[in-house]
């Protein structure tokens, strides 16, 4: 499968959520208000696809308060990407609020645990049974639907039954995902997040359960082991230089679009000097790509090498996520323009 | 869920948490990650001995035959490894083949 078949425009169309999570990375809630207006948000999807992109993913904040939803996802079939958006569920009640998602090939719902931790990480009584039904109700409508699952040091534990509930649920797959202290859950405690041990036991299990439950679910988790990126360094991004085919889309395997139009690398929460730029209707897309190559690319290849010289020298970092630990390390690298 | 597979789930978490030191798990995990990235999928892993310090930790597998004309490549990748074995899985699954590996403590 080359580059260009896992490439993904992960679009967050806005920041409104009706939910204020402990851990929400993109520190999305009732009140936030940043929205990306739905002619440009057709016009990102169209440029997503011209650059390559093979999938369109939508979060939020919450897509389903997103007034244009059902018109961003069936434009996005149009114009050939495969769809799927992350939801909380809560507003997966009604015929009508599920048919706005008719053109998703995917609709994934978010868990943070078994019932007690999920409704306190939501902040709201009754969010993990919403999310239950949301799961039911989308898989008796015959969508392809998922569960996502954050884990911290207070469900590591949990992930066998929560992958079983929502096999029972009807879920085709579950991807767990770690909290990482970015966005709102930088406010945790240091050991809500998992240890160096833990993440190996999670890896480990969630191998391991996977073969166990292939029958019945499909499991997944946001991990790499050192010794794949140490033999593919290329995960990291790198390798020195400008890629030889420099289409976005294999250049940049995940793209991010913030509801203010600005275009982000990788992973969400990486720095603002790594940006492409911010789209509007006025920007020449090929100009900021091609600016963007010549100037950005290179410092994002010596951000990839430099966490690739301190993975070989910290052999305590043993399975990692990619892109959350780049996304991290771009806040600490020296600025483009000092070198 | 049947009772049978929540027993298989809890089983699971009980030997790795409680029968591997952290020491075995990330040695788990190196392995876990050398068959994985060749696409060998692991269905078991059973810690040998009566209690700690175990004896070996067995991992088993399934391997196609592709897989298999490159497990010579990945055996000397597999740290504290003290014997492997495959059987070929016969009628039910003649292109298939089981792969079973004991790692030493």
């Amino acid at each position: 499968m080359s580059c260009d078949e896992l490439s993904v425009f992960h679009l967050h169309p806005l920041q409104r959520c009706n939910l204020r999570c402990l851990h929400c990375y993109s520190e999305s809630s009732p009140q936030a208000s940043a929205t990306l207006p739905l002619p440009l948000a057709l016009h990102a999807v169209t440029l997503a696809a011209r650059w390559g992109y093979r999938s369109l993913a939508l979060s939020g904040g919450e897509p389903l308060l997103y007034p244009g939803l059902a018109t961003l996802l069936e434009h996005g079939k149009h114009v050939g990407l495969s769809t799927s958006l992350v939801t909380n569920g809560l507003l997966c009640r009604t015929v009508e609020q599920i048919g706005k998602l008719r053109h998703a090939d995917t609709v994934t719902v978010s868990l943070d645990g078994l019932a007690k931790q999920h409704d306190h990480m939501r902040g709201r009584v009754g969010a993990f049974a919403g999310a239950a039904d949301a799961v039911r109700r989308l898989a008796d409508a015959g969508i392809n639907t998922w569960v996502a699952c954050s884990v911290g040091a207070s469900n590591v534990g949990d992930i066998e039954e929560i992958a079983a509930l929502a096999a029972c649920w009807g879920a085709q797959g579950i991807a767990f995902h770690l909290v990482e202290p970015a966005g709102r859950a930088a406010n945790l405690s240091r050991d809500a997040f998992l240890s160096g041990d833990e993440r190996e036991l999670l890896y480990v299990t969630a191998a391991l359960l996977a073969a166990l439950q292939r029958t019945s679910i499909a499991i997944r988790v946001d991990l790499l082991h050192r010794d794949i990126i140490l033999k593919q360094p290329s995960l990291i991004y790198a390798p020195p230089g400008k890629p030889c085919n420099s289409t976005p889309s294999s250049t940049i395997r995940v793209l991010i679009m913030y509801p203010d139009g600005r275009l982000i690398p990788i992973c969400h929460g990486f720095h603002d000097r790594f940006a492409l730029g911010r789209l509007d209707h006025n920007i020449d897309p090929t100009r900021m790509w091609d600016t963007f190559l010549g100037q950005t690319y290179p410092a994002i290849t010596a951000l990839g090498q430099a966490a690739l010289d301190e993975l070989r020298r910290d052999e305590s970092i043993r399975v990692l996520n990619p892109g959350d630990w780049l996304a991290e390390r771009s806040h600490a690298f020296p600025s483009i323009a000092s070198g | 869920m049947s009772n049978e597979q929540k027993t298989i789930e809890q089983s699971l978490v009980q030997r790795l948490k409680s029968r591997l030191t952290p020491a075995e798990i990330s040695q788990m995990a190196e392995i876990i990650a050398t068959l994985s990235a060749k696409g060998i999928e692991i269905d078991d892993v059973f810690p040998y001995g009566i209690s700690q310090p175990l004896d070996a930790i067995s991992i088993r597998g399934n391997l196609t035959a592709e897989q298999l004309s490159v497990l010579g490549g990945l055996i000397p990748e597999l740290g504290a490894l003290k014997d492997y074995r495959v059987f070929p899985r016969g009628i039910i699954a003649p292109e298939r083949y089981r792969l079973h590996i004991n790692v030493n403590r």
